[in-house]
């Protein structure tokens, strides 16, 4: 809609005004029907759950079920921040995903760069794959690739360091390493994604431009300074207000499985949502996790709307809504 | 337009949100009591054992209901449960006019499965209690049904079974729940591969210290096994500690170490005995006793020690014991570590419960009752139809195996979790004895009782805090357990400043005089 040019759009709706409400009816009625399944898809799966928010406010019963449970205001959220681990969970899980939204994008804009200079149909697809095939392996497959690596015992990354300085570090007990394992990990596994959606923005260039700043000279570099970064902008800080909006969010898998659930390496594994489950397999509190999450959600709506809200008064055409 | 649409789909939430609401209160329907016509069942057992209807309360002319049980295992397939369904209808369908539907459920899922249940209504009538999570949690989760009148009006086998340990399957003087342990004394024992000990000249015997046990890791190491293992523990090492009171799943309410003798609560993880446990623990993994990977080895103790990558582990010790480890590759025994306690816990680790949306609960609560009326029962239950799932042994009354059968591996049906019945009405798995009847009574009678016997602590108030001291024992607790910290003394002095701060004295406090109060009666 904001590619529409003004002209065009006051015809458009200049035309609108003079139809009857019976024939802006007909006219609209099959987009509407187009939308049904996914309208029907959102509100089953995404505002009628909306229902058990309340959830979070009350002193679940298994037996009275959601409705009739008896409220106890805000004593679930108590168990989130009544406790010093509050500040390790939220500190870790926000830090992380601050770096990872920042490597991830340069990444995954230089992956999808990268790839689209492979000349070769063939030889794209197969880099393609090669990149794509880890974001698509669960996270148990990948902790366990991982401690092929890096196991005490018979790591090949272990074996290697024993072999050539003498001693390796037991990687599963000492934190320091974590953030970078898991940082690597995370940018391995998702980089993929994000190249084909940075790769599906630069696909829709015009070639002409490239044409041309070839004529005037331009260097490869320069060209993707000056076309396909600027071009990349809207998808980036499309992508940029998403991420923002799963800041108070973890990769579950990510942080649970890959340090094989090591008790020594919680001081950097820790985030929010692990804590709640590791709570919660103990506790099977329900309003607990119900509490967690409301947060979770609050707090990324929050970002979401500020964060577009600057979006759009720095650059209007590259806010999100 | 915009307004109609709106005002659809308005309508439509509100609709699907009533959908649900209508769903929740469908379930919520008070169970219908049963109404005795006079008819009764006939007693065909030989034992000698009740009919199930002694009082004449069950209805024949109405359609046999069926009662769900749950039966909790790991990852046996247990492809016989339909043929000990079909074993079981026999009999209770003369007897108490209903059907058995046997529900394997994983011990990993049950907490959440019988929650969860409860909530969507899913049908589930005898729930286990006790095992995975505290009952009091689940009567707090509202979970369970008040038993008393059950028990009083059809429950009087079941009552007379288990009327020495009641109190423990009672909170505020309600019961909840029948035990499936009611010999209840238990001792810390050691469970070992005797094949491996002929072997290798090792010499195992009641009573043996950690240095004793130390003594014959030293022997396996040099024949290339290791002592034991702990894996990834984050419990307090309790089997090697059995008879104390821990209160929590890891006694972050606090323990009472030897509550044969003391009433006093305390935080089990700063008691010295702990702390030289721990040392002995690091001495064996500084020895190589230990697996070196047993932090990041997701192997179950049971499969190691199966696979015989283990000599032994740290286990309950009754003489029943031997059951849950014999297999056909290599002779087991078991040793007692220390005096044997009947506490609150043994009695309340294996309860039967009837859940809150049982439609039936007569229906359940006659089971129950067949359960611990009926030899037969207990046994199918326990280990499946006889000449398929076991066989007996030759020149023995009551002693079975599973040996020569197609289930010798325990896969075609099995309960490593699951209690029926008493102990005294079970069979008994070889190598245990036709003496095991007499042994379980000396040993019964041998044991002191817990002065706390009876008392459980609700910690709903304290959740914040146990959320808390649960992270700290997951962080500090498997290296300490594993015995792979450089340090002992320092690790075990900021565990005990963690849990501190967690507030493991605030709930340890409150505890305490929930305690005195219920002492105090």
């Amino acid at each position: 809609m904001k590619t529409q040019s003004k002209p065009a759009a006051a015809s458009a709706s200049a035309q609108q005004a003079r139809k009857t409400p019976l024939q802006m009816i007909v006219h609209w009625l099959p987009f509407y029907l187009m939308a049904l399944p996914g309208v029907a898809y959102l509100l089953i799966n995404n505002y009628i759950p909306m229902a058990g928010l309340q959830i979070a406010f009350k002193n679940f019963s298994y037996s009275k079920g959601m409705w009739e449970s008896p409220w106890n205001n805000f004593a679930n959220f108590k168990f989130l921040f009544a406790t010093s681990d509050a500040f390790i969970m939220v500190r870790n899980t926000i830090l992380y995903n601050v770096v990872w939204i920042a490597l991830g994008m340069v990444l995954g804009v230089t992956a999808a760069v990268l790839i689209n200079e492979v000349i070769g149909k063939l030889k794209k697809k197969f880099y393609m794959t090669v990149i794509l095939l880890p974001y698509l392996m669960s996270a148990v497959i990948i902790s366990y690739l991982v401690y092929a690596y890096l196991s005490p015992t018979s790591g090949l990354f272990t074996k290697a360091l024993e072999g050539l300085i003498g001693e390796a570090p037991d990687f599963y007990q000492e934190p320091k390493w974590w953030p970078f394992i898991l940082t690597f990990v995370n940018q391995w596994k998702g980089i993929g994604f994000g190249m084909i959606l940075y790769l599906s923005s630069i696909l829709g260039i015009d070639p002409s431009l490239y044409e041309a700043a070839t004529l005037d000279g331009a260097t490869r570099w320069q060209q993707h300074k000056n076309i396909t970064i600027p071009l990349l902008k809207p998808t980036l800080i499309m992508m940029f207000i998403l991420n923002l909006g799963n800041i108070f969010r973890s990769d579950f898998g990510l942080f649970y499985q890959l340090p094989m659930n090591q008790g020594a390496l919680f001081p950097v594994t820790q985030t929010i949502d692990t804590y709640v489950y590791r709570a919660l397999m103990r506790y099977n509190d329900v309003g607990m996790s119900a509490a967690a999450s409301f947060i979770q959600s609050v707090v990324g709506f929050i970002l979401i709307v500020t964060a577009n809200k600057v979006v759009s008064k720095v650059d209007e055409s590259s806010a999100l809504f | 337009m915009k307004k109609v649409i709106a005002l659809l789909l308005a309508l439509v939430m509100v609709l699907g949100l009533a959908a649900c609401g209508g769903g929740e209160s469908a379930n919520t329907q008070p169970p219908q009591n049963n109404q005795n016509n006079g008819n009764s069942g006939t007693n065909d057992n030989p034992g000698g054992e009740s009919s199930g209807d002694e009082g004449g309360l069950i209805n024949f002319d109405e359609d046999p209901y069926e009662v769900a049980i749950q039966f909790v295992g790991l990852f046996e397939e247990n492809s016989d449960i339909p043929a000990v369904e079909a074993a079981l209808n026999e009999i209770t369908l003369k007897k108490i006019n209903c059907t058995v539907d046997i529900v394997p459920i994983f011990i990993g899922d049950l907490p959440t499965t019988t929650s969860l249940n409860v909530a969507t209504g899913e049908k589930q009538d005898i729930v286990v209690a006790g095992l995975t999570s505290t009952m009091i949690s689940l009567v707090s989760d509202d979970c369970l049904l008040p038993l008393d009148d059950l028990l009083a009006e059809r429950g009087q086998a079941a009552m007379e079974m288990t009327k020495n340990v009641s109190e423990a399957s009672k909170i505020d003087g309600v019961t909840y729940a029948v035990t499936g342990y009611p010999y209840a004394a238990l001792a810390a024992g050691f469970v070992y591969n005797k094949t491996m000990a002929d072997q290798y000249g090792i010499e195992m015997h009641d009573d043996m210290t950690m240095e004793e046990l130390g003594a014959a890791g030293a022997i396996l190491k040099e024949n290339g096994m290791y002592l034991t293992t702990h894996g990834n523990s984050a419990q307090v090492q309790y089997k090697f500690y059995n008879g104390g009171d821990y209160f929590g799943s890891s006694a972050e309410f606090g323990g009472i170490l030897d509550p044969a003798n003391s009433t006093t609560i305390e935080n089990v993880y700063a008691a010295d005995r702990m702390r030289e446990f721990w040392k002995t623990v690091k001495s064996w993994e500084d020895a190589g006793y230990l697996p070196p990977d047993q932090l990041t080895d997701t192997t179950t103790v049971q499969e190691m020690f199966q696979a015989q990558r283990i000599f032994g582990t740290a286990t309950s010790y009754d003489p029943g014991q031997l059951a849950s480890w014999v297999n056909d590759n290599f002779e087991v025994d078991v040793i007692r570590l220390n005096d044997p306690v009947i506490s609150t816990g043994s009695v309340a680790e294996f309860q039967l419960a009837i859940s809150a949306k049982c439609e039936r609960p007569d229906k359940a609560m006659d089971l129950i009752n067949l359960i611990y009326s009926d030899n037969d029962v207990v046994n199918l239950l326990m280990y499946g139809v006889e000449g398929q799932d076991y066989v007996a042994v030759e020149g023995t009354e009551n002693v079975i195996t599973r040996s020569g059968t197609e289930n010798a591996d325990g896969n075609k049906y099995s309960t490593p979790f699951s209690r029926f019945g008493s102990q005294i009405q079970m069979k008994v798995l070889a190598p245990m004895t036709d003496s095991y009847y007499d042994e379980l009574e000396t040993f019964e009678a041998s044991a002191k009782k817990s002065l706390t016997f009876g008392y459980s602590f609700s910690g709903d108030a304290y959740s914040a805090q146990a959320g808390a001291i649960a992270s700290v024992l997951a962080e500090r607790l498997p290296a300490l357990n594993a015995g792979t910290v450089d340090d002992v003394d320092k690790a075990v002095d900021d565990l005990v400043a963690a849990l501190e701060k967690a507030g493991i004295n605030d709930c340890i406090t409150a505890n305490q005089e929930a305690l005195d109060a219920y002492l105090a009666g």
